[in-house]
């Protein structure tokens, strides 16, 4: 009951001066907006630098022989793929894969050499689970028919390192598992543009069967590459991917290893992290100047009125409810300016989220992280929006707390007095 | 008849330091209120009334001596007690009316009673009928920006005497009122004293209020002067 007519004095003290009343819910609505959207481009750079990355070589999740990951010995293979392959076509969720094999060779051209990593994709299956043949600025991708004419795909910056172009012979040399000596003469039919340096000055695409035949392999592959259709569907998906293997690999010795994207590339996790140090580093400034705005019109608020506060415990009200009654009406101020901060920074992320922020400018120093895109679009996550709330919420409490119990510490006659 | 003693003072003194000087505002201040008193603290200004009306009220608290109200010493109480003190034991009537000026004229009154816990219905009861008594009939939805300064220390009136303290403070009470409406005013203090017994303590210098005073106490340089009873 007594906190009715406490919620009541709160509500009119916040009618009463309507001015300084709106100034205060600006400072938290423009604070809360702003966090939400520079929350959001942070999250969205972070999404799609995971998802650049994922997209463009790793998947979601691989397959490899055991010790694959952190040895990527030619030896550690994966036999019979097709029964790998079967587990996958047979899963509950919609699902892309694709077959590799890779290892590390010498291309040559007749001005060059360089160490290159050889990859060797199934071309139409490989464009369902990367972006590769999106990279290809040069030239075309490969065909699936690309092994009877030994075509090969190159990074820019390796062609002109090799100072060659579409259509120049190259010839790759590597050693196959067996240890005999391999190599093979390719005409280059694709050149990309990825933006990672490392791929684009050191990687080399060719048909599977052709890296096939280069490793003496067969029908043996190196890896099995998965996109899901979903992020959030990863962890259930591998699971069952767990599950289909033990079962082909029961009473063989043929152990193998089932890896996420964040287990295949950690450096792109610390990144994440990092941006996210980076962003609560700034957001935590944001949040300093958004509170010192709130305690400040606050404190006017209170400090104008203390001879009223001072009546108030003069009458008989104890500093506790002072403190209270001054919280509530903090608090009210905080409830209003949230949900217009709501508003505002969920219409301006989403206008965002749909036209994106156009980042061509910097391409060639985000090619790194965004890869082929260059338009950033920021992301609402719920659980930021929940977070970013909750602690403008806290901040205007916490604000109120300071010219509160600062007024009801006063002795009553103090607060009368005061002018 | 022998009344009982409801307030007293002991060797009360209040001493006020403004940078490096000190003022002495009250100089030992020995004082008894019996219950039912109309009295007033009378003086020229500086005198130290108002000094003393607030450490009466626990409003402030003195640099020596002591204040007993009903017998308690008060000056041990925490602020909490103090509060609880106040509410319960004393009305407050300021010069400059100083009510919630968020609330109307009911509500001010409802508001001491509701940190009393009185009940919605007695209490909403109670309010219309001393705003009635102090003749308030039919303003009582007016918030203090709605009503003259006489309507306002008659709401300030009211809510003084509706939880029915021990005794009242009326701190230069028809100071900013004209001398028609301070009349009225007094007289319904005086008519409050008078049907309900009600112990009012003035600090003033009006002599309107000194002539309906029953006991005078004149105050100079922060001592007792002389004091006079009718």
């Amino acid at each position: 009951m007594k906190a009715k007519v406490f919620l009541k004095i709160a509500w009119r003290n916040v009618q009463r001066n309507r001015r300084r009343s709106l100034i205060t819910i600006a400072a938290i609505s423009l604070g809360l907006a702003s966090l939400i959207f520079f929350g959001a481009i942070n999250d969205g750079f972070n999404e799609q630098m995971v998802r650049s990355s994922v997209r463009l070589m790793i998947g979601h999740i691989q397959i490899h022989r055991q010790g694959y990951q952190d040895d990527p010995d030619v030896e550690k293979f994966i036999t019979h793929p097709d029964r790998y392959m079967a587990v996958l076509k047979d899963l509950p969720y919609p699902i892309y894969y694709a077959p590799r094999v890779k290892f590390q060779g010498l291309i040559s051209s007749p001005e060059n050499s360089y160490g290159v990593y050889v990859v060797g994709i199934a071309p139409a299956a490989e464009a369902t689970v990367s972006t590769i043949n999106r990279a290809v600025i040069e030239g075309k991708f490969l065909n699936n028919d690309g092994h009877l004419s030994h075509s090969l795909l190159l990074g820019k910056q390796l062609a002109k390192n090799l100072k060659t172009g579409i259509g120049d012979k190259v010839v790759l040399m590597t050693q196959a598992y067996d240890g005999s000596l391999s190599a093979s003469a390719f005409t280059i039919q694709g050149i990309f543009r990825t933006g990672n340096p490392e791929m684009d000055k050191g990687a080399v695409y060719i048909p599977i069967e052709a890296a096939q035949s280069m490793l003496a392999y067969e029908d043996k592959i190196s890896e099995i590459v998965i996109l899901t259709d979903r992020e959030e569907q990863v962890n259930k998906v591998k699971e069952l991917i767990m599950d289909g293997v033990i079962k082909i690999t029961q009473g063989t010795d043929a152990a193998m290893e089932i890896l996420e994207w964040s287990d295949i590339a950690p450096d792109i996790v610390q990144i994440v992290k990092i941006n996210d140090i980076t962003m609560y580093i700034l957001l935590g400034i944001l949040f300093i100047i958004v509170t010192l705005g709130i305690i400040n019109t606050l404190l006017m608020s209170i400090f104008e009125r203390t001879w009223e506060i001072g009546i108030i415990m003069a009458i008989g009200t104890s500093p506790g409810y002072v403190v209270l009654m001054l919280i509530m009406e903090a608090m009210f101020l905080g409830f209003i300016g949230i949900i217009l901060g709501l508003i505002i920074g969920v219409f301006i992320t989403g206008y965002y989220n749909q036209q994106g922020i156009d980042l061509s400018k910097f391409s060639e120093g985000l090619a790194l992280y965004l890869g082929l895109e260059t338009t950033l679009y920021p992301v609402i996550k719920l659980k930021s929006l929940a977070i970013y709330t909750l602690a403008i919420f806290l901040t205007t409490i916490l604000a109120s707390l300071y010219p509160a119990v600062k007024a009801a510490w006063l002795r009553p006659i103090e607060a009368i007095r005061h002018v | 008849m022998t009344y009982p003693i409801i307030v007293k003072t002991e060797g009360l003194k209040k001493i006020y330091i403004y940078d490096s000087q000190t003022v002495q505002a009250l100089h030992g201040i020995n004082l008894t209120v019996t219950k039912g008193d109309f009295l007033a603290i009378a003086g020229p200004s500086g005198s130290g009334k108002t000094t003393l009306l607030n450490l009466i009220g626990c409003l402030d608290t003195p640099s020596n001596g002591k204040v007993f109200i009903e017998d308690e010493d008060v000056s041990v109480f925490s602020r909490r007690k103090l509060s609880k003190l106040r509410l319960e034991k004393i009305g407050f009537i300021f010069q400059e009316y100083n009510l919630i000026p968020v609330l109307t004229a009911l509500e001010n009154l409802e508001y001491v009673m509701l940190l009393q816990g009185w009940e919605s219905e007695a209490r909403r009861k109670m309010a219309l009928t001393i705003l009635h008594e102090v003749g308030l009939a039919g303003m009582e939805n007016r918030r203090s920006n709605q009503m003259s300064g006489g309507q306002q220390q008659r709401v300030a009136v009211a809510r003084a005497i509706v939880t029915e303290p021990v005794i009242v403070l009326a701190d230069e009470p028809t100071a900013n009122l004209d001398s028609q409406t301070g009349l009225s005013l007094l007289g319904l203090m005086y008519s409050l004293n008078q049907t309900k017994g009600i112990t009012f303590l003035f600090s003033t210098h009006d002599p309107m209020v000194m002539e309906r005073a029953k006991r005078i106490i004149f105050l100079k340089d922060g001592r007792v002067d002389r004091e006079e009873t009718k």
